[in-house]
C-alpha cells in the first residue's frame, strides 16, 4: 500500500483530498504546516507528498520541498505542489526546488487521482 | 637774418661798437690813403731820374766813334750802374714787399709786421699796418663769436631757414632742412627754393615780398603766408612761410623761415573731431560746473536733448537734478553725492523723466576733470538711455524668480550643469532626495565628482549611468532612468537629462520621486497575488467537492457535510468579494461616497451591538455594553451605514477570535484626535488575543491571525475598518495579548457641539500599538 502525505494548512482542503483518494489504495497522513509536514516526511518516508505552497509559519512549500529533495533519504519522495499561483514563473520556481509535478488550485479530484497514480506507477 | 626785429637791433649795435670803420674811418686809414702813393711816387721818380742821366751820359760818351775797348768799357760800366741800380731798388723796395703780403694777411688774423729795414716812410707805413692788424684782429674776434652765436640760434631753432639769392637759389640753409625736408644742408644748398615749396619761383618770391610790408627801419619788405610743401619722397605738408627781401650792394637777397605746420594742423584737427565727436555720440554729454552752486552745467551735446527731450538752452546754467523730477527716493543719489564729495568718478542708473514727462532709466557715468593744480573744477556725465535694456532686465529677473520660485516649489529634483559640467544649481527637492546639504561645496561640483557622489547613494547591483552620457544621449520622450537609492532612505528616482545645446549648452537633470509609486505598483501586484491565492483557496473546496459529489455515489449524512463545507466556503468567497469591492470603492472614492451626517453616538452603538446580541444570547459570550450617560448623546459627524459595518467587523472578530467564550465589553471613552476632541468607542474581549508580530500585521489586506481555516474569515475586515475610520477623520487604536485579549478601539472627532470628555481613560496595561 503506497503512504501518501497530505500538507495543509486549510481543513477543509485536507478533508477534500482524503476523501477524494479514499477510494483508492492508500496510506494516508495529514499535515496542518510545512514545518510539521518536513518532520512527518522525514519520518514516514511516504512515496508521495501533495504539498501547499503558501503556508504560514516558518517554512512555506517550496523550503520543504527542497529540503526533502536535497537529503538523499527523502529525494525519493514524489511531491506533488498545490497551488494557487499558476503564473509561468511560479511553475519554474516549482521545478527549481526539485517539484515533480505542480496541480494549481482549484483542482479536479479525479485529475489529482490520475497524476498520483501516474506518479506512482513503476517505472 | 634774424627776423625779430629787436634781436637785429642788437645785433647792429654790436656791430657798430665792435666795427666802427664802416662809418667813421680810423686814424691809420686816413694816413695811409693819405701818403702811401704820394712817397712811392716821389721814389720812383727819384729812381727813373737817376736812371736816365745814368743811360745819357753813357750815350754822350759814345757820340763820337770810340774802339772796342771803349765799347767794353762803356758796356761794363752800363752794366755795373744797372747793377747798383738794381740792388738799390731791391733794398729799397723789400720792405715795401713784405709790407703788401703783411697786409694780404692781416685779413687772415693779423699778427705784428716786425720792421728791420726801409726808409722812414715804410716804417711809417709797417706802423699803420700794425695798427691796423691789432684793430682788425680784435674786430674779427667779435665778429666770429657773433657768428658762432648765430650758427647755435640756425642750428637749434626747429624751423628751416633758407638765405635765397635773386634767382631763388638757396644759399645758405640751416640743419633743420634735414629733419624737415629730409634734405641734408649741403644738398639744399644750389637748389631753388621752388624745389622744396612748390610754386614759389624767383618771381613768386620777389611778388610776395614786394606785396608784403615794408620795414622802413630795416629797408627789409617781409610776407608772411601758410604754403604746402613737398618732402624728398614727395610727401605734401603744410607750411607757414615767412619771406624778407633786402636790397644789398650784391643784388637782392632774400631770406625764407620755414615752419612745419602738420603736428599744429593735426592737434586743430584732433581738436575739431573731439568736438564733432562729442556731438555725433549717441551718449548724452554734460559737462557741470562744480564750484559755481547748484553746480550748473555749462555745456550738454545734442544727444543729451534728444535723450531727455529738453533743448541745450533749457538745461545750460540749470542742475541735472530736474531729471529726477518727484521721483528722489532712489538710493543712487547718495551714492552720487558721496562721488562728487569723494572727488571720484561712478556709474549708476537712475530712473530719470524726460521733458515730457514719461520714465526713462539712465546709465549715468560721472568724472571728475581735475585741474592742472589737483583740484576739480568740472565734472563730465554722461549719460545713456538703457530703458529697453532695464527693461529686459527686468523681464529677466522677474524670469528668473518665477523659474526659481517654480524650482523651489517643485517636489522634482531639478539640477543644472554650466557648459563646463560644474554644477551650478540645485533645488530644495533635489537636496531632499539626496540628504545632501546646500551649504556642502556642491557649487562646482563636476559632472564626474557628481556621478561619484551620486553614486554612494544608489544600490551597487543598480548602479546609475554617468550624467554626461545620459544627458548625450537623451532626447524629448526618451525613457526615464529609474535608480534606485538606498541613502539616505529607500528612494525609487525617475531620472532624465537633458542637454539645452549641443555640447556646450547647459545640461538640465530632473528627478522624480517615484517610491510612492513604485511602492503602489508592487503593493497592487502582491495584492493581485494574494487575492488570486485568497479566492481559489475556498474555490478548491466548491470545486472539489462538487465534482466529487458528481462523480461519486455519497452517503447521505457525508453528502450533507460536504454540502456544508461548499456552501461555508462559498459564503467566504462572497464575503471577501464583497469587502473586496468595498475596499476598493471606498479607497477608489477616498470617502466621497460617505455620506456623512451627525449621528447620537447611542443609537450608532445599539444598532451595532444589537443583532450581536441576539446571536450571542445563550452562548458562552457575554457581551455588555456600557455607555455612560454623559457620551449617550454625543454626537458624531459620520456615514451611519458604513460606521456600523466597522463596528459589527470589530465585534464579529470579537466574537470568533474568543472561542472559548469570555466576557465581550463595549464601551466609550474620552479623548482627542489630531488636536480635536474624540471619543473612542472600544471593544475589549477576553479571547486569543495576538503576539506583537500579529498585532504589527492587523492591517494588511488577506493577513489572518489565525491561518488554519478554522476561524473563517477574508483578511480584509480590519483594512475596511481603518479605511472607514480614518476616512472619518478618525483613527483606530490595538491593544492585545496573547492569551488575554484584545482592545480595539475607534476614535471618532466629536461634533463641535458634541460634548467634550476628560481624555483617555484606557488602561491596558500590557502590549499597547497604536495604529495611525
Amino acid at each position: 500500500m503506497k503512504r501518501v502525505l497530505i500538507v495543509e494548512d486549510q481543513a477543509d482542503i485536507r478533508k477534500l483530498i482524503r476523501m477524494t483518494l479514499e477510494f483508492e489504495n492508500y496510506e494516508i497522513h495529514e499535515a496542518s504546516d510545512g514545518a510539521f509536514g518536513l518532520r512527518m516526511a522525514q519520518a514516514l518516508k511516504p512515496d508521495l507528498l501533495l504539498l501547499d505552497v503558501m503556508m504560514p509559519g516558518e517554512l512555506d512549500g517550496l523550503q520543504v520541498c527542497q529540503r526533502l529533495k536535497a537529503d538523499p533519504v527523502t529525494k525519493r519522495i514524489k511531491v506533488v505542489l498545490l497551488t494557487a499561483r499558476g503564473q509561468a514563473r511560479d511553475r519554474e520556481v516549482g521545478q527549481a526546488v526539485g517539484a515533480d509535478e505542480y496541480l494549481v488550485k482549484p483542482f479536479s479530484p479525479l485529475q489529482l487521482i490520475d497524476t498520483i497514480e501516474r506518479l506512482l506507477e513503476p517505472a | 637774418m634774424n627776423p625779430a626785429g629787436r634781436r637785429k637791433g642788437e645785433h647792429r649795435r654790436v656791430k657798430h661798437k665792435a666795427v666802427p670803420a664802416r662809418d667813421v674811418p680810423p686814424a691809420w686809414a686816413g694816413r695811409l690813403r693819405g701818403c702811401w702813393p704820394q712817397r712811392l711816387r716821389h721814389q720812383l721818380m727819384l729812381l727813373l731820374a737817376a736812371m736816365l742821366t745814368a743811360q745819357l751820359s753813357v750815350l754822350v760818351l759814345l757820340l763820337p766813334p770810340l774802339p772796342l775797348a771803349n765799347w767794353l768799357a762803356v758796356a761794363g760800366a752800363g752794366a755795373a750802374c744797372l747793377t747798383v741800380v738794381g740792388l738799390y731798388l731791391r733794398r729799397a723796395l723789400s720792405p715795401l714787399q713784405r709790407l703788401a703780403r703783411f697786409s694780404a694777411e692781416i685779413g687772415q688774423g693779423g699778427g705784428l709786421f716786425e720792421q728791420r729795414t726801409g726808409s722812414s716812410d715804410v716804417a711809417e707805413l709797417a706802423d699803420a699796418l700794425n695798427e691796423a692788424s691789432l684793430t682788425l684782429g680784435a674786430q674779427m674776434n667779435t665778429i666770429r663769436s657773433a657768428e658762432g652765436r648765430t650758427q647755435a640760434i640756425l642750428d637749434a631753432v626747429p624751423d628751416v631757414i633758407f638765405g635765397l639769392d635773386d634767382a631763388g637759389r638757396i644759399t645758405v640753409v640751416n640743419p633743420s632742412v634735414t629733419s624737415i625736408f629730409g634734405l641734408e644742408p649741403e644738398q639744399a644748398r644750389g637748389q631753388e627754393l621752388s624745389e622744396l615749396l612748390p610754386g614759389l619761383t624767383a618771381q613768386e618770391v620777389e611778388r610776395r615780398t614786394l606785396d608784403g610790408l615794408f620795414m622802413r627801419s630795416s629797408g627789409t619788405h617781409t610776407a608772411r603766408f601758410e604754403s604746402e610743401a613737398r618732402r624728398r619722397g614727395g610727401t605734401v605738408f603744410p607750411v607757414e612761410v615767412s619771406l624778407s627781401r633786402t636790397e644789398t650792394p650784391e643784388g637782392r637777397r632774400y631770406a625764407a623761415v620755414v615752419r612745419d605746420l602738420t603736428e599744429q594742423r593735426m592737434n586743430f584737427e584732433m581738436l575739431n573731431l573731439y568736438s564733432r565727436a562729442l556731438e555725433c555720440t549717441s551718449n548724452g554729454v554734460v559737462i557741470a560746473d562744480m564750484q559755481l552752486p547748484g553746480q550748473p552745467l555749462f555745456y550738454a551735446n545734442p544727444a543729451f536733448c534728444k535723450i531727455t527731450g529738453y533743448e541745450a538752452y533749457e538745461v545750460i546754467g540749470s542742475s541735472c537734478s530736474r531729471l529726477r523730477g518727484d521721483d528722489a527716493d532712489q538710493p543712487e543719489f547718495e551714492e552720487l553725492r558721496q562721488a562728487i564729495a569723494e572727488s571720484r568718478s561712478t556709474q549708476v542708473v537712475l530712473r530719470n523723466y524726460r521733458k515730457d514727462g514719461t520714465l526713462f532709466f539712465n546709465e549715468l557715468s560721472i568724472a571728475p576733470v581735475p585741474e592742472p593744480s589737483g583740484s576739480v573744477r568740472h565734472y563730465v556725465g554722461v549719460i545713456n538711455d538703457v530703458t529697453e535694456r532695464e527693461r529686459s532686465r527686468m523681464a529677466i529677473a522677474e524670469r528668473s524668480a518665477r523659474l526659481n520660485a517654480v524650482f523651489d516649489l517643485s517636489p522634482d529634483g531639478f539640477v543644472v550643469f554650466d557648459g563646463m559640467g560644474q554644477l551650478v544649481y540645485c533645488n530644495p527637492a533635489f537636496l531632499l532626495m539626496t540628504g545632501w546639504d546646500q551649504s556642502a561645496d556642491l557649487q562646482a561640483l563636476t559632472m564626474v565628482e557628481f556621478d561619484r557622489r551620486f553614486a554612494l547613494l544608489c544600490d551597487p547591483t543598480q548602479p546609475a549611468h554617468p550624467v554626461a552620457d545620459v544627458a548625450h544621449h537623451s532626447a524629448a520622450g526618451a525613457v526615464p532612468e529609474v535608480l534606485s537609492l538606498v541613502r539616505p532612505e529607500h528612494r525609487m528616482l525617475a531620472r532624465m537629462a537633458r542637454s539645452t545645446r549641443d555640447d556646450h549648452g547647459e545640461t538640465i537633470l530632473f528627478f522624480r520621486d517615484i517610491t510612492r509609486e513604485s511602492e503602489v505598483d508592487r503593493m497592487k501586484s502582491e495584492f493581485l497575488t494574494t487575492a488570486a491565492h485568497e479566492l481559489r483557496t475556498p474555490m478548491v473546496s466548491v470545486f472539489g467537492f462538487t465534482e466529487l459529489l458528481l462523480r461519486r455515489p455519497v452517503p447521505e449524512e457525508r453528502r450533507r457535510d460536504m454540502l456544508e463545507t461548499i456552501h461555508r466556503q462559498a459564503s467566504l468567497l462572497i464575503n471577501m468579494v464583497n469587502e473586496l469591492l468595498d475596499l476598493a470603492r471606498i479607497e477608489a472614492r477616498q470617502g466621497k461616497d460617505l455620506r456623512r451626517e451627525p449621528c447620537q453616538l447611542d443609537s450608532l452603538l445599539t444598532e451595532a451591538v444589537g443583532p450581536l446580541v441576539m446571536q450571542t444570547q445563550g452562548g458562552q459570550h457575554q457581551l455588555t455594553l456600557n455607555l455612560s450617560p454623559q457620551h449617550a448623546t454625543a454626537r458624531l459627524m459620520v456615514d451611519p451605514e458604513k460606521t456600523n459595518r466597522a463596528l459589527t467587523n470589530v465585534l464579529s472578530n470579537a466574537v470568533k477570535y474568543s472561542p472559548q467564550g469570555g466576557r465581550i465589553v463595549v464601551d466609550t471613552v474620552d479623548g482627542h484626535v489630531r488636536g480635536e476632541a474624540a471619543v473612542g468607542l472600544r471593544v475589549t474581549d477576553q479571547g486569543l488575543g495576538m503576539t506583537p508580530e500579529q498585532l504589527a500585521r492587523v492591517f494588511e489586506r488577506f493577513y489572518r491571525a489565525d491561518p488554519s481555516g478554522n476561524i473563517p474569515g477574508t483578511g480584509l475586515g480590519m483594512s475596511l475598518v481603518k479605511e472607514i475610520v480614518e476616512l472619518q477623520g478618525g483613527q483606530v487604536e490595538l491593544q492585545s495579548q496573547a492569551g488575554v485579549g484584545t482592545a480595539v478601539t475607534l476614535w471618532l472627532p466629536l461634533l463641535a457641539d458634541g460634548k467634550p470628555g476628560q481624555g483617555p481613560t484606557l488602561s491596558f496595561p500590557d502590549r499597547k500599538a497604536e495604529v495611525l
